[in-house]
């Protein structure tokens, strides 16, 4: 830099001015006409037939979401159609072949030319640059200001000052409209206060585990034990209720004897009520002090109903909320087992209920959804059918499905208050229809599953296997139950086992205590009665064994077909044919005897569930609750 | 979909022919008596230590372009130097990570006890504060890869009205408090998303960004350094640190002539003439005014704050988890059809709804707070600027505003004391100066 | 012009007050974030392939035009199957690398005979553009052996990765320097 600069004009610098003026122009034009490649280019990569759909393309803002797959070009796919129609041309996999090399390198052709065009942009943006300074630098000249008058330096301030106010405050105003529409432009579908999203359950671990069961040893949470009652029923609610397929653990055994022993659906004789029930379901009743509940439905609806214990009236009818997936398709089910199979569970807060199609549901007592959820539609042969257990404030439900090696099957704990998980077990096991149980065992609380080919405990604290045995191969339908230490189970087409519950590990070898091979059950789950085993076929014969040793004692057969399971009420057995038609019977070891035979005058698959003085049973259309009334001689004094 | 089907036949016949084991992979791995598996190749990153070689070289160039700017007073060599962090933090760094995205990474670590920060963006973020604290804004002259990408561009800069730019600059303000608010509730990094000109150092990016970014510099060519003027976060910071910093470029060491010649060759309007201040007659208005702005000051916090509060939706949209529970709710309540990618993933993790919903509406309450925040600020920076615009100022010489000076070194050469001083001309040229004609 | 000194010196002393409070204030600042950040700085996005869902995001939204995300072969868990799900359509014609039965859109993946009736599947990653198609593929039915990662060679470190933005099931994540990658059949992970 020099004086020279300042005022001189060389020939020289005239013409190096001239030249980098030029070259600047012509840089401009390089770099206008790369930009317009490239434009044009990315409007044909996606698909950007002319200027308008291209102007449309970079005006919406189209991210580079839309970037091709090389082989996604309609000329590919028709081509790959056409083959598939042909599986054996050879031409048209030639056609194929050669079309994918073309699309392949014009694919990367392609990348290479933006590359490339974004590397001559740059190159050309720099030569315009470095022209567009030479030519300013050559030609720098001193500005020329006017004379002013000082003193009006401080008008000009104020004026500008003026201004600026005005333009910040317009400013203002601008951020101030802009703030409000896209306040009022987006709007959310989720809970917006305190009370809708404490709707959603308690707070994530508000609900520690307390109570007679609450693990020992933790002594700083001894305290909360005696301020906060467990948000679980107590055994002897458990006992007094009949709170999930076949009642207290799953024994079907009432803790009630003062039931009628006779009734008659079509004279209405200790028919105390009975009330239609809306959509179809194979699920049984499930009863809480004054509540009974039932689940229904069909290819597009699930319900759950809450009908008052003493009266009959349907209370209310929750439909399960849909689901995308429900929504999106329906299972393939059976007749025979229809979309409500699995009986629901209750534990006095909520009931729960699940559906052919995976959904889970948890109502409270006043029919209102608490949660739920969506477990994905199961692959099963028939349709969904096992029951809901309860375990504490959990509940378990048997996910079996597809084939043993499909690793699909798994067992679920959900939190019952939230429906959040709280484990999982994959489960090696096929498909199955049969309820999982849970019985205390010594100190150890045990779930017990049986299915094909697997029958598996595990603790229903955490899902962790307990043992395992191995032998129930074939479509297993029938809930196992536990007496004296005795797992109870077995399915039609292998043979019956009696396991002891006390193993750990593959107990195959070591734990059965007894086989047997008469009167295999496909659906009737079995009854233990004192010392006796009572089996029941789905086409009416009844065997009887030795519950501890095995002996088969005696086989009846009934001309009815049996799908409810029997259940225990005091010394006597209740018997529901399919028909209706049902049997009040007193076992012992040499024989049964019927007391009485009774007539529902509807057809039944369910089991009843039984309460003080009074049973619940779902007809193929109503829902019955039989007791003793007013003139019934049956009643115990 | 369909696909799908097609497959699940094919690996029903695969499992089928295969025998396959509970508890083992689908299809164990095959032991091969003569056969080496090969290794995965997987290629290193850049070595960890050329974060802190970066860093150096960050130092390195604030402290060249302080000593160009202050000491040598070269525009040139500013200039130079530029070109040189251009390529090197921009083209070859690809522009990550800059101090103007490290607000946010730093916003985060303050609000976020489990976000790690690395040394090097600590350093990003801090030095060019400290330089600024005691040299100004050297780092927007000559070490900011975007600033020096619009120092080069700025071809034909006209002056932008000075009542204009003080609004606009404001802008820098709001896009800040912004920043800072999505940072904080660890919501999203729009500094960063939003950046115009990284595409280019990355040679490539979603065509808007690359289009608006294009549009940006064009526009640069006219109106200098846009970006830095209106929209920078970090040039918000940095002026309020240039205000106060210990040195300070100045059109010449010596004293003002008052030739006016330099009047208005900033293109970034960053120098100020002299004043008087407010003639005696319009110091009353002139003060009610002022106390009238500073008492409307807490109305606009308040006020800005509900505002902002309201935003906390909008906002939220941002928010990945929001955005899925939104989308989840939505399925599960039948307003919309169908499921995408994201609430597929999320239903198959087993994991419940609810506690996404919670946390959904726990993060719109932190936005809540942090909409208010932004809104009481930007209520803030436009009190604050209201009051600033009614102040009387009063100034002797031509001088840089220290706030928005970049530090670029232009007007240099137009200052005669500075041709004087560098020996360019005599002593008793001095005058002629003021006299020299130009066609 | 004692007054005007006065004012001069009053400035001075507000302006360094404020520089020293300043200072300080970064300073103490710095030393907060310095104590605060983790001992080995997360500063790489990879994919965690325990977690990635194979949408196909990161073929389209990384900011680089071929995506810094290529796929990985864990060869110790790959069933080398004469049938396998990540290389071949699933309606393939016939099980031979005819460009008719393959799934991979540039053809990135090189099947090698080994011996009957095992095949070997390589990942040629200059062709290979992220679309995790072969993961998918290998995932639903295979042994997931295919996997998705972010070559760190490429990857540009943006401060915010556009691709984890993106990614619908938060599978992007910061890695240490020090442990860039998150193979597969190394480091194991959730079954």
């Amino acid at each position: 830099m020099n004086a020279t600069d300042l005022n001189n004009e060389t020939p020289a610098i005239t013409a190096g001015y001239d030249a980098a003026r030029r070259t600047a122009w012509v840089a401009w034009i390089v770099v206008a006409v790369i930009c317009a490649i490239l434009l044009i280019d990315y409007g044909r990569r996606l698909g950007a037939k002319d200027l308008r759909s291209l102007m449309k393309l970079v005006v919406g803002g189209a991210s580079t979401e839309a970037a091709e797959d090389p082989l996604d070009s309609p000329e590919f796919v028709a081509l790959r159609e056409a083959l598939a129609k042909n599986p054996s041309d050879e031409g048209l996999k030639r056609q194929v072949r050669d079309l994918d090399l073309k699309l392949r390198q014009e694919y990367f052709q392609q990348r290479r030319f933006v590359r490339l065009g974004a590397h001559l942009l740059l190159l050309s943006v720099v030569v315009l640059v470095v022209s567009e300074k030479t030519a300013a630098m050559l030609r720098r000249r001193l500005p020329n200001p006017e004379p002013v008058d000082p003193s009006s330096n401080a008008t000009r301030q104020a004026v500008c000052g003026r201004w600026a106010r005005g333009a910040v405050v317009v400013l203002a105003v601008v951020v101030v409209v802009t703030a409000e529409i896209i306040a009022s432009d987006v709007s959310t579908d989720l809970p917006t206060n305190a009370a809708e999203l404490a709707s959603l359950g308690p707070e994530p671990g508000g609900s520690p585990l307390v109570g007679p069961f609450a693990p020992a040893g933790d002594v700083e949470a001894e305290p909360q034990t005696e301020t906060k009652t467990p948000d679980f029923p107590t055994d002897e609610e458990l006992l007094r209720n009949w709170a999930c397929f076949r009642g207290p653990h799953g024994s079907g055994i009432s803790a009630y004897s003062n039931l009628p022993l006779e009734w008659d659906g079509a004279s209405g004789k200790n028919v105390l009520w009975k009330t239609p029930v809306p959509l179809p379901g194979n699920n049984s009743p499930i009863v809480w002090s004054d509540r009974v509940f039932l689940s229904g439905a069909n290819e597009k609806r699930r319900e759950v109903y809450g009908f008052d214990a003493t009266t009959g009236k349907l209370l209310w009818t929750t439909e399960a909320p849909s689901t995308p997936q429900s929504r999106a398709e329906a299972p393939q089910v059976m007749e025979d087992t229809g979309f409500a199979a699995p009986t629901m569970a209750v534990d006095g807060r909520r009931a729960y209920a699940i559906f052919a199609n995976g959904d889970v549901v948890a109502v409270d007592f006043d029919g209102n959804v608490v949660w739920s959820r969506s477990l994905g539609i199961p692959d099963n042969a028939y349709g969904h059918a096992s029951s809901l257990a309860m375990y504490r404030d959990r509940l378990l439900i048997q996910f079996d499905q597809g084939a043993d090696d499909d690793q699909l099957s798994k067992m679920i704990a959900l939190e019952a208050s939230t429906g959040r998980p709280v484990w999982q077990v994959k489960r090696p096991v096929a498909n199955s229809w049969s309820s999982p149980i849970v019985v205390q065992q010594g100190d150890q609380a045990q779930l017990l599953t049986a299915s094909d080919p697997w029958v598996i405990a595990y603790d229903p604290a955490d899902g962790r296997e307990l043992w395992r045995a191995e032998g129930t191969t074939g479509d297993q339908g029938v809930t196992p139950v536990v007496a004296d230490g005795l797992l109870q189970v077995g399915s039609e087409y292998s043979e019956w086992f009696a396991i002891r519950t006390d193993g750990s590990g593959n107990v195959t070898e070591t734990h059965i205590k007894w086989r047997g091979e008469d009167g295999l059950p496909d659906t009737v789950s079995p009854l233990v009665v004192g010392k006796l085993l009572l089996l029941s076929t789905s086409f009416g014969v009844l065997t009887c064994y030795d519950a501890i040793e095995g002996e088969v004692l005696w086989e009846k057969e009934f001309d009815m077909r049996f799908t409810s399971s029997p259940t225990l009420v005091g010394d006597r057995v209740f018997l529901f044919g399919q028909e209706g038609k049902g049997w009040i019977v007193a076992l012992s070891r040499e024989g049964c005897t019927t007391v009485a035979e009774t007539d529902l005058g509807e057809p039944c698959v369910t089991s009843p569930a039984m309460q003080d003085g009074r049973f619940y049973v779902r007809g193929k259309k109503h829902l019955f609750c039989i007791g003793h009334s007013e003139e019934d001689n049956t009643k115990p004094e | 979909m369909k696909a799908c089907g097609r497959w699940l036949f094919v690996a029903w016949v695969v499992a089928m022919l295969a025998g396959t084991a509970y508890g083992v992979e689908r299809f164990p791995p095959p032991e091969f008596t003569n056969h080496q598996l090969p290794a995965t190749q997987f290629a290193p990153p850049r070595a960890a230590a050329m974060q802190y070689v970066d860093v150096a070289l960050l130092a390195g160039a604030l402290g060249l372009a302080s000593y160009l700017a202050l000491v040598r007073r070269s525009r040139r060599g500013l200039f130079f130097l530029a070109v040189a962090s251009l390529a090197w933090f921009g083209f070859v760094r690809h522009g990550c990570v800059c101090p103007i995205g490290a607000i946010q990474n730093v916003t985060l670590a303050l609000f976020d006890p489990t976000y790690a920060i690395g040394l090097p963006v600590i350093a990003f973020f801090v030095l060019p504060l400290l330089f600024t604290l005691f040299f100004g804004r050297t780092f927007c002259a000559a070490v900011c890869p975007l600033g020096a990408l619009q120092e080069m561009v700025a071809l034909h800069p006209v002056s932008v009205p000075q009542w204009l730019a003080h609004a606009l600059g404001l802008l820098r303000y709001v896009y800040l408090g912004l920043g800072v608010a999505l940072a904080a509730t660890g919501t999203a990094f729009v500094i960063c998303r939003y950046d115009p000109l990284v595409g280019f150092f990355r040679l490539g990016g979603s065509a808007s960004m690359l289009i608006v970014g294009g549009c940006l510099l064009l526009f640069g060519v006219f109106v200098g350094r846009p970006y830095c003027r209106f929209l920078c976060p970090y040039g918000a910071v940095l002026g309020w640190l240039s205000k106060v910093s210990k040195w300070h470029v100045r059109i010449t060491p010596d004293e003002c002539i008052h030739c006016r010649l330099c009047e208005d060759v900033c293109p970034y309007g960053a120098i100020e003439a002299p004043t008087e201040g407010l003639q005696p007659e319009a110091m009353p208005s002139a003060r009610r005014r002022l106390v009238f702005f500073a008492l409307f000051l807490p109305i606009l916090v308040a006020g800005g704050a509900l505002l902002g509060r309201e935003l906390a939706v909008p906002l939220s949209m941002l928010d990945p988890t929001v955005e899925l529970a939104e989308r989840i709710w939505a399925e599960d309540h039948g307003l919309v059809e169908g499921t995408t990618d994201a609430s597929d993933a999320y239903r198959n993790t087993q994991r419940p709804i609810d506690e996404l919903i919670r946390a959904a509406v726990l993060q719109r309450d932190k936005l809540a707070w942090a909409g208010g925040a932004f809104g009481a600020w930007v209520g803030l920076v436009i009190g604050v600027k209201l009051i600033w615009l009614s102040r009387s100022r009063k100034q002797v010489d031509y001088a840089p505003d220290t706030a928005n000076c970049v530090s670029c070194g232009r007007c240099f050469w137009y200052c005669p004391q500075e041709h004087i001083r560098q020996g360019w001309i005599g002593a008793e040229e001095k005058d002629a100066g003021r006299t020299v004609t130009l066609r | 012009m004692a007054e005007n000194q006065r004012k001069i010196d009053r400035r001075k002393f507000v302006g360094d007050g404020l520089r020293i409070v300043g200072a300080v204030g970064i300073a103490g600042a710095t030393g907060f974030w310095a104590g605060r950040r983790a001992e080995d700085d997360d500063n790489l996005w990879q994919i965690d392939p325990h977690q990635c869902v194979a949408c196909g995001n990161c073929a389209t939204h990384c900011v680089l035009d071929k995506s810094a995300v290529v796929c990985k072969h864990a060869y110790a868990m790959c069933g080398y199957c004469n049938l396998c799900t990540g290389y071949f359509e699933p309606d393939a014609n016939e099980l031979t690398t005819g460009a008719e039965n393959q799934l991979c859109p540039t053809g990135a993946i090189r099947r090698t005979f080994i011996e009957d009736p095992y095949y070997e599947y390589a990942i040629d990653e200059p062709l290979c553009i992220g679309c995790g198609k072969c993961v998918k593929g290998c995932t639903a039915f295979g042994n997931g052996s295919l996997y998705l990662q972010i070559d760190q060679d490429r990857c540009m470190h943006c401060n915010e990765c556009a691709i984890a933005i993106a990614c619908p099931s938060e599978a992007i994540k910061r890695v240490p320097a020090g442990k860039p990658y998150l193979p597969k059949d190394q480091n194991g992970g959730p079954a």
